[in-house]
């Protein structure tokens, strides 16, 4: 197959991709909502974290050996158009998008779900075409704990903008909070421990269960907590909050978030055998 | 889409082109807006259109306009009618300068109507 039809054919499968990562949050109406209603300059930064974090995958993924920069950057760029007129195409078909509408409403609700969107896009073309990196134990402790973010990045997006998600964290108690806290990262130890990770022992280093908490499973936490905070900072979900609810939201939003983190490394790039 | 090649083929630019494009057109875009657009509280104009017979009365239906520059939620309109008449009804959201329509039920001929609308919050 000549290079072109290769990579039309990669660019279907990124589509496919883009579709089945982003769907659900078509089809979620906060998420139309922070389209126009979120602060435009927090939007922006949301849109421009997605830029080096997509490369970074882009690079982390599979493709480390190979390739140069330049390919990283085009692929990231092929996948946010793929993105952006999968989001078009997709939130026209459900009247999501009007003609009626102003620009800058149709460009914010194409921006927020930018990120999912080129993540799924970049993944399928990977995993469908069969040249998923199997390289987890070359992987540097860095790339790992990257990975997990974007994991925890993804899943958190999924879960941020619903109103479910502050009702949670409002009918719990601190008690509760702090016992979900203690479940997540027995949770996310659980996913990089026990479920055992194709290569881990392949791995440098100790991989006892406390070097494996103390190096992974801490730190992925960590980054969970992070990602959650940033993600409700974003969507405006803590302004006017006090210190104590927001630590219940970024804590209830971690939950979800662990499980991306500790299942990134099987979706990105990772096969057994 | 990278595959085992020395050089991208000439889609891969294109398609590359195109994402960058739409990349920094969306980031000037809501930066412009976020540095430049006004803080305009939500001023919500709500205007008659047409007036329908349908089954067991009329429906007046009016457009609610958002002029301000911020988002209003759960926008309540109401319509007066010279005998005193009320009728309600209310937007989940309206964005900035954007517009929805909507209509209210009367059994007899809603003469003199005013429209107003009644309140909103933030998003």
């Amino acid at each position: 197959m000549s290079g072109q039809a290769a990579y039309a054919q990669g660019l279907g499968r990124a589509f496919i991709g883009a579709a089945l990562f982003t769907l659900p949050l078509y089809m979620t109406m906060e998420m139309w909502t922070l389209g126009f209603a979120m602060d435009r300059l927090r939007l922006a930064l949301l849109l421009a974290v997605t830029f080096p974090v997509l490369i970074g995958l882009s690079y982390f993924a599979g493709f480390e050996r190979a390739f140069g920069v330049v390919a990283h950057v085009l692929d990231t760029c092929a996948a946010i158009a793929v993105a952006a007129t999968t989001s078009v195409i997709v939130m026209g078909l459900f009247g999501v998008l009007r003609f009626d509408q102003p620009a800058t409403e149709w460009v914010g609700k194409v921006a927020v779900l930018a990120f999912p969107g080129a993540l799924g896009a970049l993944l399928a073309d990977k995993q469908m075409s069969g040249c998923a990196a199997d390289a987890d134990a070359d992987r540097s402790y860095w790339g790992r704990l990257f990975l997990m973010g974007v994991g925890a990045l993804f899943v958190a997006l999924n879960a941020a903008p619903t109103e479910e998600m502050m009702l949670i964290a409002f009918q719990i108690s601190p008690l509760q909070a702090a016992l979900l806290a203690c479940s997540s990262l027995a949770l996310l130890h659980a996913l990089l421990f026990w479920a055992d990770l194709p290569g881990r022992k392949a791995r440098r280093g100790d991989t006892s269960f406390v070097s494996v908490l103390r190096r992974y499973s801490f730190a992925g936490y960590g980054v969970c907590l992070a990602v959650s905070a940033f993600l409700l900072w974003t969507f405006g979900r803590m302004d006017g909050v006090s210190a104590a609810e927001a630590a219940e939201f970024i804590v209830v939003l971690a939950f979800p978030a662990v499980l991306g983190a500790g299942l990134a490394h099987f979706v990105v790039g990772e096969r057994r055998g | 889409m990278a595959k085992a090649r020395d050089a991208p083929p000439l889609l891969e630019w294109i398609a590359g082109a195109i994402g960058a494009l739409a990349f920094a057109a969306m980031l000037v875009v809501l930066v412009s807006t976020g540095v430049r657009g006004g803080q305009a509280p939500p001023d919500i104009v709500a205007t008659i259109g047409d007036i329908r017979t349908v089954e067991g009365g009329y429906v007046a239906e009016f457009t609610a306009r958002n002029r301000g520059d911020v988002t209003a939620a759960d926008v309540e309109v109401v319509a007066t009618l010279a005998n005193g008449t009320e009728r309600r009804a209310s937007f989940d959201y309206l964005s900035p300068h954007s517009e929805r329509h909507g209509g209210f039920f009367f059994e007899d001929d809603p003469l003199g109507m005013q429209l107003h609308a009644e309140g909103y919050r933030d998003p």
